[in-house]
């Protein structure tokens, strides 16, 4: 008792404090080790983040319209192909729809913006409600060549009520700033139909019809609806809001390249994990071979490097998730697709992002755990 | 071999009557039965000189305070109550090999088996190292089993055996070792 009393400050010690002990050795290989994990972990939260944000954001978009069902034909192709707006009679009389819109949106480069959604709806449908104000006035009649700018776009255009923009070679005027209560129509230039119809070369021609079902409508309900709407426009197919987005052949290609880009970054992780193990391992034999002649069970050293492994990697995955928002954050800052789409950094992807990382750091430590179970205590008795 | 360190590749070998080459869990006798002294401590550097006496009680289920309690009593057995927390670097040679006497009695052994434990300290530290090996071997009955090369710490054993180029050449009183020599 008198010892303990002389010595408050003793630890008591655990197997994790051997674990970290390890880990604490060479802090600059355990370091850059981290950093490697990390910056796979950080590629996986910035890709696949801003890619699942593409459905997000214009889920988020659509729902702020109101909208419930699109009608469009995006699947076969990264943009999509106008069909006749005359396809939206055979719907618009549905049981169950409460509204249509029709819709002509594009991708355009617009003055000094490399990529600027220009969103056209059909004058006075339900789309155009979402829109507030925050300067200026909304058109007068479907006619006048003007044009709502949202407040990122506006931002990024530098533009004021009364000022022009020019898309493709017509010159329109900023008759108003909107705030479209989400991202993607904040990003947009918003006109009348026929305007962009005009503008493009697409007369008679829309891209998507927006539809809002009768209040009461269960997901059960949007399917039966969708079903129906698919079958009396076959040019076009028809989905719950959202869920078209992740279907096109566009989101598959970029989810792809995101999760591709994403595993090299992680196979690159666990090379350098495995590196740093079994150097560690190989350093240490002779530890290892004295934790086995005072008695120490294989299990518990295989444990030992495993947990170290598994250590690399949560922490590598906890900095990668830091790197990856702040890169994510930097990348939504870049001028080419400011305002186009807002990453989806939900808790559900950043716990991916690290039990990833902590996958990575326990496969990594397998085969190191595994040649540091071979190794002999009478090692101990060498030098 | 008797550490189970190493198997044999003839012969027999037995401990209280069980053969070694049989044990089902060599780690398990290791870490209960023998208590290890190396010439060169082999203390884990990383680690002070308390955590390196519990290292060898992880195999015991152990509480962590009983464990921080007993390495407090050997660290005071062996003198070194003011030591433990210097990691082995700041150690003499003298108080690393206490360290790793303390560490060797960690799980209360019955042999000790210590291979040339004097070898790497000057003749005070191994005299004092030698004295408390005794007194340990005698205090506590643990057999001690000593490898050594000095005659002089070969005849304070109460039995000799001495070996050249692997043969036994000589088994008895260590007082008769010189003569025989």
């Amino acid at each position: 008792m008198a010892i303990r009393q002389n010595f408050p400050g003793t630890n008591e010690m655990t197997f994790f404090d051997v674990i970290t002990r390890g880990l604490k050795r060479r802090p600059i290989r355990t370091g850059l080790t981290l950093l490697g994990i990390a910056v796979g972990i950080a590629a996986v939260v910035a890709l696949i983040g801003l890619s699942r944000g593409l459905v997000t954001s214009w889920t988020a978009g659509m729902k702020s319209r109101g909208t419930d069902i699109v009608v469009h034909n995006m699947r076969g192709s990264l943009t999509p192909k106008p069909f006749s707006a005359a396809t939206r009679d055979r719907i618009a009389h549905l049981p169950g729809v409460a509204a249509t819109c029709m819709i002509l949106v594009d991708l355009m480069s617009v003055e000094n913006a490399e990529l600027m959604i220009v969103s056209s709806r059909e004058w006075g449908c339900f789309a155009w409600e979402n829109l507030k104000l925050v300067s200026g006035r909304m058109p007068n009649d479907q006619t006048e060549r003007a044009v709502l700018v949202g407040t990122t776009a506006a931002d990024v255009l530098k533009k004021k009520v009364g000022d022009t923009v020019q898309i493709e070679t017509e010159e329109l005027t900023v008759v108003g700033i909107v705030e479209g209560g989400a991202f993607v129509e904040n990003g947009s230039i918003i006109l009348s139909l026929p305007l962009l119809q005009q503008i493009t070369g697409n007369q008679d021609k829309i891209s998507a019809i927006d539809v809002r079902v009768a209040a009461g409508t269960n997901d059960a309900g949007i399917r039966r609806l969708c079903e129906e709407m698919s079958r009396l426009i076959p040019e076009a197919h028809a989905e719950a809001a959202g869920e078209h987005l992740a279907h096109t052949e566009g989101y598959r290609v970029i989810s792809a390249m995101s999760w591709g880009t994403s595993l090299l970054a992680i196979l690159v992780g666990v090379l350098g994990v495995t590196n740093t193990m079994l150097m560690s391992v190989f350093e240490r034999k002779q530890e290892i071979a004295i934790l086995l002649a005072l008695g120490w069970k294989r299990s518990r050293i295989v444990r030992m490097i495993l947990w170290e492994s598994a250590m690399l990697g949560l922490l590598g995955g906890i900095i990668g998730v830091g790197l990856g928002v702040i890169g994510v954050h930097l990348m939504q800052a870049a001028p080419a697709i400011r305002g186009l789409l807002e990453p989806d950094l939900s808790v559900n992807l950043i716990l991916m992002a690290v039990t990833i990382a902590v996958c990575v750091g326990v496969l990594s430590g397998f085969y190191p755990a595994w040649r540091s179970s071979r190794l002999t205590p009478s090692l101990a008795l060498h030098g | 071999m008797l550490g189970a360190l190493d198997r044999p590749s003839a012969g027999t070998l037995s401990y209280r009557g069980k053969s070694l080459l049989d044990l089902a869990d060599p780690a398990a006798y290791r870490a209960h039965e023998i208590g290890f002294i190396f010439q060169a401590f082999h203390l884990l550097p990383t680690f002070t000189a308390i955590e390196n006496v519990q290292i060898p009680m992880f195999e015991n289920h152990q509480s962590r305070a009983a464990r921080k309690t007993r390495a407090l009593d050997l660290l005071k057995a062996v003198g070194l109550e003011q030591r433990v927390n210097h990691f082995p670097a700041k150690l003499s040679g003298g108080e690393r090999q206490r360290v790793a006497i303390a560490r060797s009695l960690a799980n209360s052994p019955s042999v000790l088996l210590a291979d040339e434990p004097t070898g790497n300290l000057d003749s005070e530290s191994a005299k004092h190292i030698l004295d408390l090996i005794t007194s340990l071997h005698f205090d506590r009955r643990m057999t001690l089993i000593l490898v050594t090369h000095d005659m002089s710490v070969a005849s304070r054993a109460s039995r000799a055996i001495q070996m050249k180029d692997g043969q036994v050449v000589f088994d008895g009183d260590p007082a008769k070792l010189s003569r025989h020599e």
